[in-house]
């Protein structure tokens, strides 16, 4: 998926997005993060043709969007919006294989789909029957997550789908999408304004204000070099426990493996910086053996020095912007 | 209460055309709904996708409702004569405002994040329409018909449904005889509209609950 130089201006010259440029590779985490009134919902939108740019082109699956039939190209992405939007008279069943059911998929194979849709999200079978009202804020979501994964589209949009749940309740559907994601191999574009929650989810992000994409790059890179004051500010609200957490250990700089030191405690790649020092500190150790997710392979080692200069080069960055 | 008997009466003496009027009643009142169905939920469906129309359309569905009886059977005579057709078509006249604005309001008022996430997944309009905005309009549109019901078999009354004897007044069965004080007329006229009145008025508020 791409945009190239995407402008969208709105009636009375309300100019929603100017020149944004970027692209997400297959598989990716994107998430666009922003303050409210950015452009965020208006670029997600123009990606499944609900509006269209005042100029510059986008592509979807390698093919620029104003060649698709809307109607093709929105059934082959998932979309999952900012308010949910269940639709209250169907069942959660009918709900999640309402994409189906206008695609004219037998009725067998649906119910069938459904019950798959169900396991994904991890609710049993007598949701099926419920109706939207009849469920918490949580289960609605991830109803609407179900939904979005219907006809098993490779690329799904989201549109701050965690907004409105109380912390507990989105930091696991949190855990849960990034389960998912690792297991189904999807793209996902997702719009947040919730910098814990970009950092936390994201391969990728993208740093806008004022309809403008200010800067795309890996958390850890944004981070320890912003290329752009605002973005600097903007992810520097949460200090070193932020960092820590947004960077991955297979991010971090690892030193190559001499010989195996086999009784070092271990980490995944996947995990962040900040399990990482929580299990130095729990075992008291200084180095960690770093592991392949699902292989186990020994990939190499995390010493706490190397930790404590990264920190030290970001902490230093920051510095120099305040002083400057 | 001598009225009331006077009125019983005379209802109970003059029977069969008591009957056949209320049987007129009602097939002119259920024929007169079918055709404002039938208009006025497409109608309203239409001008919930064309809004630039819809408030014309609306404005002129109200003007039509506020002319008097009276002066739209002024019209009709000459037009249409007297009988069935003029009958008919001013209570359609009368009917389509509420359904029609029920429907459009019933239609635009879904909520729009409900029709954007049908949107976004790929909804034809078609499919966009009946299986999201007309299931969610439906009681507000059953509200508006429920109201054309209750003010068709009200409204009956005052042209003879296929009467030629009589034109102005209650119904047929009581003016033709115009030897009848006039009050007792108006009583056996009532005193037909009541049941199926209070009969619409028993469906209306069936469905509110
Ligand atoms: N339909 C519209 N007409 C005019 N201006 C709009 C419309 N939708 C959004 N905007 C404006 O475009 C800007 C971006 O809006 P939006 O994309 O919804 O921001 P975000 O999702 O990042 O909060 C805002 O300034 C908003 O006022
Ligand atoms: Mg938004």
């Amino acid at each position: 998926m791409a945009f190239q130089e995407v402008t969208k201006e709105y009636a009375r010259g309300v100019r929603a997005l100017e020149g944004v440029s970027f692209e997400v590779e297959e598989g990716e985490f994107f998430c666009l993060i922003g303050p409210s009134g950015c452009g965020k919902t208006t670029l997600l939108k123009m990606v499944n043709r609900l509006l269209e740019p005042t100029s510059g082109r986008i592509f979807v699956y390698g093919q620029d969007v104003q060649a698709w039939d809307p109607i093709a190209l929105r059934r082959s992405i998932g979309y999952v919006i900012q308010q949910i939007g269940l639709f209250p008279h169907l069942t959660v069943e009918e709900n999640m294989t309402y994409v189906l059911a206008i695609m004219g998929v037998p009725l067998q194979v649906r119910r069938q789909r459904a019950r798959e849709l169900l396991g994904v999200i991890g609710l049993d079978e007598s949701y099926l029957r419920r109706f939207p009202r009849e469920l918490s804020g949580g289960e609605r979501q991830r109803v609407g997550v179900a939904r979005a994964l219907a006809a098993d589209p490779k690329l799904i949009v989201m549109d701050e789908p965690f907004g409105a749940l109380d912390q507990i309740t989105r930091m696991k559907l949190q855990d849960e999408l990034l389960e998912l994601h690792r297991k189904l191999k999807k793209t996902i574009l997702f719009v947040t304004h919730d910098l814990e929650e970009a950092l936390k989810l994201s391969t990728r992000l993208g740093v806008m204000r004022g309809g403008r994409m200010l800067g795309v790059g890996r958390p850890h890179e944004l981070l320890l070099t912003p290329p752009d004051p605002f973005v600097e500010e903007f992810l520097g609200r949460g200090g070193i426990i932020q960092v820590l957490r947004a960077i991955r250990v297979g991010d971090a700089p690892l030193r190559k493996t001499q010989e195996l030191p086999g009784t070092c405690p271990s980490v995944p790649v996947s995990a962040s910086l900040e399990d990482a020092l929580r299990r130095m500190v729990l075992a008291a150790r200084r180095t960690l053996v770093v592991t392949e997710d699902g292989t186990g392979r020994v990939v190499g080692i995390l010493e706490f020095e190397d930790l404590c200069r990264l920190l030290h080069r970001y902490l230093e960055g920051k510095l120099s912007f305040t002083c400057a | 209460m001598a009225f009331f008997i006077r009125v019983l009466l005379l209802a109970v003496e003059r029977k069969s055309l008591v009957l056949s009027s209320l049987r007129e009643h009602v097939v002119i009142s259920l024929l007169a709904c079918l055709f404002i169905a039938l208009c006025g939920v497409p109608l309203g469906i239409l001008i919930a996708r064309f809004r630039r129309v819809a408030f014309w359309v609306i404005a002129t569905t109200g003007v039509l409702y506020t002319i008097p009886a009276l002066a739209l059977f002024g019209f009709m005579i000459p037009l249409f004569g007297i009988g069935l057709r003029p009958t008919l078509f001013a209570l359609f006249i009368y009917g389509l405002l509420p359904l029609v604005r029920n429907t459009y309001v019933g239609i635009t008022t879904v909520d729009p994040a409900i029709v954007e996430a049908a949107k976004g997944m790929g909804s034809t309009d078609w499919q966009l329409l009946w299986r999201v905005q007309i299931p969610l309009a439906l009681p507000v549109i059953v509200a508006g018909l429920r109201t054309v019901v209750v003010m068709t078999i009200s409204y009956g009354h005052p042209l003879p449904p296929s009467s030629v004897r009589g034109v102005w007044g209650c119904s047929s069965s009581v003016a033709s005889p115009l030897t009848i004080p006039s009050s007792s007329c108006l009583g056996v006229s009532w005193s037909l509209h009541l049941p199926l009145g209070l009969m619409g008025c028993s469906l209306s508020l069936k469905g509110g609950s």
